[in-house]
């Protein structure tokens, strides 16, 4: 299976009535879509609100969800409607047309690294997120080599754990374990910054 | 709130499983781990650990800006709303049919294909013989049975009116979609010429 392939299941059980397998969807895209979101809507407040919309308004259309498309592509897509339809309300500011994203472009994923995101973040939020990417560098610096490089090429080149395993000549079973104990230290280090109650922390 | 008291509010997994769970967020999964994923993600500590490592993985893409995510928030909204219950994805049909199948041979015993086939065969040629008795008793009907039988699944020409092509497509998608076409094979080169000599 592919990463996809899982999401297509999640989907399938949500189909089924499942919402567990939902909130495991939010999970892993809130994030993305926050910061999707946030280039076009400042206030952070506001970006949770329309974030939120975005999956709610997902849930509701899952039924007519076949699968064609990717499900993160579907709900990018939602999001930068849900946040263009925020802009077009009376109340709300106008952001300059050249911010936003165009409706051609589907490849979302690339504007979560690219430059002139708009700053949502609050003094006290900036800090924590400051600490955390300090502690994210530190954990990663402390990483033995071959850990450090199969994380790498997975979450940040995205490569399939068949293609690591030939791209760092070795069994998939040991790309397996090295990117479960690099996630692991990273976590290690960085649950001491992450104060509020453990159930509450997602 | 120090790290001790943390760790003992910790959600509890054991190493095995988070490794599993590093992995299937991956889509490093196979197809018969599927049910044991869904279940172990179903649980709180399996659900802790898939938002976890989602969030290592963001922070080291550099979206830890926004780590106290909405999940919450979105979580209770979606608890307000009805559960959908949209027709299923074609793999978990299939799994159904495949159960159904499986029950089914098991209560028949090794006889059990042919008597399906042969239950089959008994079924399409009693349909056969309403749809020949229909025609004899109505000759709207007849003119309409042989442009079905030819225009299959895609729907049926405008020749017909609309409440009986809806009918009749709905008809044809639901035996498509019940029937074991391929037990069936061998029988196909007479059933679909029965089907329109009938028709005829």
């Amino acid at each position: 299976m592919s990463d996809r392939a899982v999401d297509q299941e999640l989907v399938e059980r949500v189909q089924a009535g499942d919402k567990r397998a939902f909130d495991l969807l939010v999970l892993k895209y809130q994030r993305k879509v926050q910061r999707l979101v946030a280039r076009f809507v400042r206030d952070s407040g506001e970006v949770d609100d329309v974030v939120q919309e975005a999956f709610i308004k997902a849930y509701r259309a899952l039924p007519t969800f076949r699968g064609d498309a990717a499900f993160y592509t579907w709900i990018y897509r939602i999001a930068i409607n849900c946040a263009k339809n925020y802009l077009a309300s009376p109340a709300r500011r106008i952001v300059p047309q050249s911010d936003l994203i165009s409706d051609d472009d589907d490849d979302t994923e690339s504007f979560d690294r690219s430059a002139g995101l708009h700053d949502v973040a609050t003094p006290d939020a900036e800090y924590a997120s400051k600490q955390i990417a300090e502690a994210v560098n530190r954990a990663m610096a402390a990483l033995p080599e071959d850990l450090r490089t199969a994380v790498t090429l997975r979450e940040i080149e995205g490569l399939s754990y068949e293609e690591i395993a030939e791209a760092m000549d070795c069994p998939i079973g040991t790309v397996r374990s090295r990117i479960f104990r690099a996630r692991e230290a990273i976590a290690t280090e960085l649950r001491p910054l992450l104060d509020t109650r453990e159930d509450r922390r997602w | 709130m120090n790290s001790e008291m943390k760790n003992t509010l910790m959600p509890t997994s054991s190493e095995a499983s988070r490794e599993q769970i590093s992995r299937w967020m991956d889509g490093d999964i196979a197809e018969h781990e599927i049910e044991l994923a869904m279940t172990t993600l179903s649980r709180d500590d399996g659900r802790y650990c898939w938002a976890e490592m989602h969030f290592v993985g963001d922070c080291i893409r550099g979206l830890e800006n926004t780590r106290h995510g909405c999940a919450d928030s979105i979580r209770a909204a979606i608890a307000a709303e009805p559960a959908i219950l949209a027709p299923a994805g074609k793999r978990l049909r299939a799994q159904a049919k495949q159960r159904s199948l499986s029950s089914a041979m098991a209560y028949l015993g090794k006889g059990g294909r042919a008597w399906a086939t042969a239950a089959a065969v008994a079924a399409v040629g009693f349909v056969g013989t309403v749809v020949y008795k229909d025609q004899v008793a109505s000759p709207q009907m007849a003119s309409v049975a042989p442009t079905a039988a030819v225009a299959g699944a895609d729907g049926i020409q405008n020749t017909v009116p609309g409440k009986t092509r809806a009918d009749f497509n709905a008809y044809l998608q639901a035996h498509q979609e019940s029937a074991d076409i391929s037990s069936l094979s061998p029988m196909r080169q007479y059933l679909r010429p029965a089907v329109i000599v009938q028709a005829q």
